[in-house]
């Protein structure tokens, strides 16, 4: 029961260190629980999609290797070429 | 050679995609918009893979992908995004009945009551193991912008958890009551 400690500030300063290491503790907890839950299947099967040059989202024809499928790739692919010429 | 490179994108990305999960399920929340995050990383990534530089740091590539695929998602949802602070703040103070139950809410909710940048920020410097510099190239701001928003992340935090972490000192009325009445039984 110190008195000493009447701040208008919600976190006393001897708890900082303690909160700030336990935020620390359960960001990391629970980022890696996040990162080890088994991936779906959808997302293996979507890159073998990708692989096989089709298109997932089947709006334009891109068979080639899946590069050539919107304006979006022509802009990146011009980009590409001005920074390859560069 | 173009096969093999693409090859080796998709093993990259295979690679990747525990962390990309982790990344758009700390960034979006809910699971279904994550794992479409998670989609429409990949098929960016897929489509512009040609830029992607040999040598540079793939998982930051990624999560640029993603989070730009998040906010702009996020901008078209709701304007205002240059106000995720003040509304945050207008929240919290609009709800203090419901932290007197912050104890039962798990870490994760109170990381969601944060505005999505400073989640992000935090995610990106306390769970993903960037640096301020590589978090600042990711999110397209300054290395000070970045400070800020963990620094702020932080401290929202700390005053939930030191107001739930009071919450759990504080007597419990029911307890002290059943105890109360506990001698009474013959």
């Amino acid at each position: 029961m110190s008195q000493s400690e009447k701040d208008s500030n919600p976190v006393e300063p001897t708890l900082e260190p303690l909160l700030q290491a336990h935020i620390g503790k359960q960001l990391r907890m629970m980022y890696d629980a996040m990162a080890r839950e088994p991936v779906p299947e959808r997302f293996k099967l979507l890159l073998d999609q990708l692989e096989a040059g089709e298109n997932p989202q089947g709006q334009q024809d891109g068979q080639e290797n899946g590069l050539e499928n919107g304006r979006e790739n022509d802009h990146i692919k011009a980009g590409a070429d001005k920074a390859g010429a560069a | 050679m173009n096969d093999k490179t693409r090859l080796s994108l998709k093993d990259k990305l295979l690679a990747e995609l525990p962390s990309l999960r982790a990344f758009a399920l700390s960034l979006a929340g809910a699971n279904d918009r994550a794992d479409d995050l998670v989609q429409d990383t990949l098929m960016k990534a897929w489509a512009n893979g040609s830029s992607f530089e040999e040598g540079t740091n793939m998982r930051a590539w990624l999560f640029t992908i993603m989070r730009n695929t998040f906010f702009s998602q996020f901008r078209k949802a709701r304007r205002e995004i240059q106000d995720v602070d003040g509304e945050a703040a207008a929240r919290l103070v609009a709800m203090p009945d419901q932290l007197a139950h912050l104890d039962l809410v798990d870490f994760r909710d109170q990381l969601d009551r944060l505005p999505a940048d400073q989640r992000e920020a935090l995610v990106l410097i306390g769970a993903s193991g960037f640096s301020y510099e590589e978090a600042a190239e990711i999110c397209g701001c300054a290395v000070g912008t970045i400070k800020s928003r963990v620094n702020r992340a932080r401290r929202r935090l700390m005053e939930l958890l030191a107001l739930s972490s009071v919450e759990d000192f504080s007597p419990d009325p029911e307890m002290a009551e059943s105890v109360a009445v506990a001698p009474l039984g013959e």
